[in-house]
């Protein structure tokens, strides 16, 4: 609709954000390079949710800015919509930006602690020029209530409210437009569990209801699960796994995957069984391992993950793992055990495991 | 999804400062500093009022006199003229000079230090390397030499100082630009679009208010000392003209058998330099304490 009608449409039909063969590289100082991302290719339908998980450090985030073109991509290309934004200038990508939309993780540092609501929420729609000061502030109003916020919170400044309303007033903001795809980085990792589940059935919620595709960032692989249909798994700049969300989280292959829902708490008496703690830090994105990038905390490592470096193979429909020993190790628990734990009451149980809340409970 | 939404019922914070308003909570030294200031306010008024330019005539018959018949309540000088009236008419002079400059400060410090905070590569390095030259310079070596150039008087004066006292102010800004820059809600702005403009009027320069208020407060003390060191020197207002550096250049050849004729002057110039730093002072820890506020 706002593609010049020269331009073809390009990339995979299938896909509304694609990324192909991105790469991202940072200068580090000494003239060293920092591989942020290297290389990852992913694509985001329309109405889809993916997640995209991994250890702080793993360039989750990085993909994140580099897809709404905060960082330049070293390689690689940038196509949403059917339109390649790889190299797109600030102005051009005006229109690009009305349909891609992105809420930050931090909703105390992401408002700008001088502006009324009003105001925060009303930036988008006046860089768009979405029109008068009344219209504006009928869509304010709008957002607000979709988001779950009294009207009268429109004059109040972000300093009024807690963690969780912040973020709900950053969604409206990211929502003000009707995007067509919303990217979230870490939505929640900053907010109280109690709160959390509050965001993530509210992203839910906005998606089933706008029909917008998600992309959503975060460390934890279970909150993650709750929403995604997909799922990808990030270490040090590449996925290492990926699949649809239920079956990475209850049939994963690669051992990182494993090693990250280990991590997972099982509210079950006796705690579950035993964890699989990786020992040392994730390797330095400027010094990387040679070989299999996991190999040095890898569990199941042997001499050959020293030397070579397992590719992304596709292992069944939409599924790909980079293991030469995908699969062998196990998971660490019954995953499905979590099916049997009560719920309190009032709470309807979510139709996938690690369920935080429905979206109707509360 | 759950709406029990509590907000605290309390009004909004002040946005901006309200001086008047936070008085009596304030600092002891705002409150003091506001007292100089409005002191100095009020001897403005009252001059542009009372003053005329027959009281300011001198009679000779009465010079170099503390008190006696026919004489003001601050004495008189070598001409015979009444201080009293005399340092009042160095009010415009003095602050005027000074007050120029320092909106002159404000302005271009602040725009230069954005600009190089907002541009990467040739323009940022630019105007760093700029800035810093200037600063290089001795202040008042430089000033003088402009002025012997483009000749005395309050204009030349005002708009010297002003065009060579803001790259200090530049630097701040600069400094404080950057790091408000990197917040998030900045990027944000960016990635809905908003225009630079909007970024840097809209969230920048706001963030920059409490920065410009203190060192606009200071860099006007400090202007109005070196306009004083200026007319001392015999290169500020013009030789008649009642400011107060020109008044101290005048005792100095009568310290001994008028005294009053330096203090006069320079009482002027403390109860502006002192109410203006507290007031800077003030309004930096005001600041301070809403910023607490503000950012949680």
């Amino acid at each position: 609709m706002t593609m010049q009608p020269s331009s073809p449409r390009v990339g995979n039909p299938e896909f509304l954000l694609e990324a192909k063969d991105l790469k991202v590289t940072f200068r580090a100082p000494g003239g060293k390079k920092l591989h942020a991302v290297d290389t990852i290719t992913l694509g985001v339908r329309p109405r889809e949710t993916v997640g995209l998980v991994g250890e702080s450090g793993s360039g989750k985030s990085t993909v994140a800015l580099t897809l709404m073109r905060a960082h330049e991509p070293e390689g690689g290309q940038i196509i949403f919509d059917g339109q390649d934004v790889t190299h797109l200038t600030y102005k051009e990508l005006m229109p690009v930006r009305r349909r891609l939309q992105m809420v930050f993780q931090d909703p105390y540092s992401s408002l700008d602690p001088r502006w009324s609501i009003r105001r925060v929420i009303g930036e988008p729609l006046r860089a768009h020029k979405y029109g008068s000061r009344a219209k504006i502030n009928e869509r304010v109003a709008q957002l607000l209530q979709q988001v779950g916020l009294p009207p009268d919170a429109a004059d109040r400044v972000p300093s009024q409210f807690s963690g969780g309303q912040r973020q709900r007033i950053a969604v409206a903001r990211a929502l003000a437009l009707e995007p067509k795809a919303l990217i979230a980085d870490e939505p929640v990792s900053s907010l109280d569990v109690s709160i959390q589940a509050q965001i993530i059935n509210l992203l839910r919620d906005l998606q089933e209801r706008l029909g917008i595709a998600l992309l959503v960032i975060a460390h934890d692989l279970a909150l993650v699960h709750q929403i995604s249909d997909r799922i990808i798994v990030m270490y040090l700049g590449e996925p290492v796994e990926e699949g649809p969300a239920d079956e990475v989280v209850g049939k994963p292959q690669h051992p990182y995957t494993v090693a990250l829902l280990s991590a997972t708490p099982v509210p079950e008496p006796g705690g579950g069984s035993k964890r699989i703690v990786l020992t040392g830090e994730p390797p330095s994105p400027i010094y990387r391992p040679t070989g299999c990038r996991f190999h040095p905390r890898c569990p199941i490592a042997r001499d050959r993950c020293k030397t070579e470096k397992p590719p992304l193979k596709e292992i069944g429909p939409n599924r790909r793992v980079s293991c030469f020993y995908a699969g062998e190790m196990p998971p660490p628990r019954d995953l499905w055990a979590l099916e049997n734990v009560p719920l309190p009451p009032g709470v309807e149980r979510a139709p996938r495991p690690f369920a935080v809340g429905s979206s109707r409970a509360n | 999804m759950s709406t029990t939404v509590t907000t605290p019922a309390a009004k909004p914070p002040a946005l901006g400062l309200r001086l008047p308003k936070k008085l009596a909570t304030g600092s002891t030294q705002l409150d003091i500093g506001i007292v100089l200031l409005t002191l100095v306010v009020l001897a403005l008024v009252m001059q542009e009022l009372f003053v005329t330019s027959a009281m300011l005539d001198g009679n000779l018959s009465k010079r170099l006199r503390w008190s006696g018949d026919g004489v003001g309540i601050l004495g008189t000088d070598q001409l015979g003229r009444d201080l009293f009236y005399r340092v009042l008419a160095g009010f415009p002079w003095s602050l005027g000079i000074s007050g120029v400059a320092v909106v002159m400060v404000a302005t271009i410090g602040t725009f230069v230090g954005l600009i190089g905070a907002w541009y990467t590569g040739w323009v940022r390095t630019v105007v760093l390397l700029g800035v810093s030259a200037i600063i290089a310079m001795p202040f008042l070596v430089l000033a003088l030499v402009v002025i012997a150039l483009i000749g005395r008087g309050f204009w030349p004066l005002s708009l010297t100082m002003g065009g060579i006292a803001w790259p200090a102010i530049s630097r701040v800004i600069y400094a404080e630009s950057r790091g408000l820059l990197t917040r998030e809600y900045v990027l944000a702005a960016r990635l809905f679009g908003v225009s630079q403009w909007s970024i840097l009027f809209g969230h920048v320069l706001p963030g920059l208010r409490p920065t410009i208020l203190v060192m606009a407060a200071f860099y006007f003390a400090t202007l109005l000392i070196i306009e004083s060191a200026l007319s001392f020197l015999g290169l500020g207002a013009p030789l008649n003209a009642p400011s107060w550096g020109n008044m101290l250049s005048d005792s100095r050849q009568y310290l001994v058998n008028a005294p009053w004729m330096m203090f006069v002057p320079a009482g002027a110039i403390c109860a502006s330099v002192i109410g203006l730093n507290l007031v800077g002072d003030g309004v930096a820890e005001l600041s301070r304490r809403r910023a607490r506020a503000v950012e949680v």
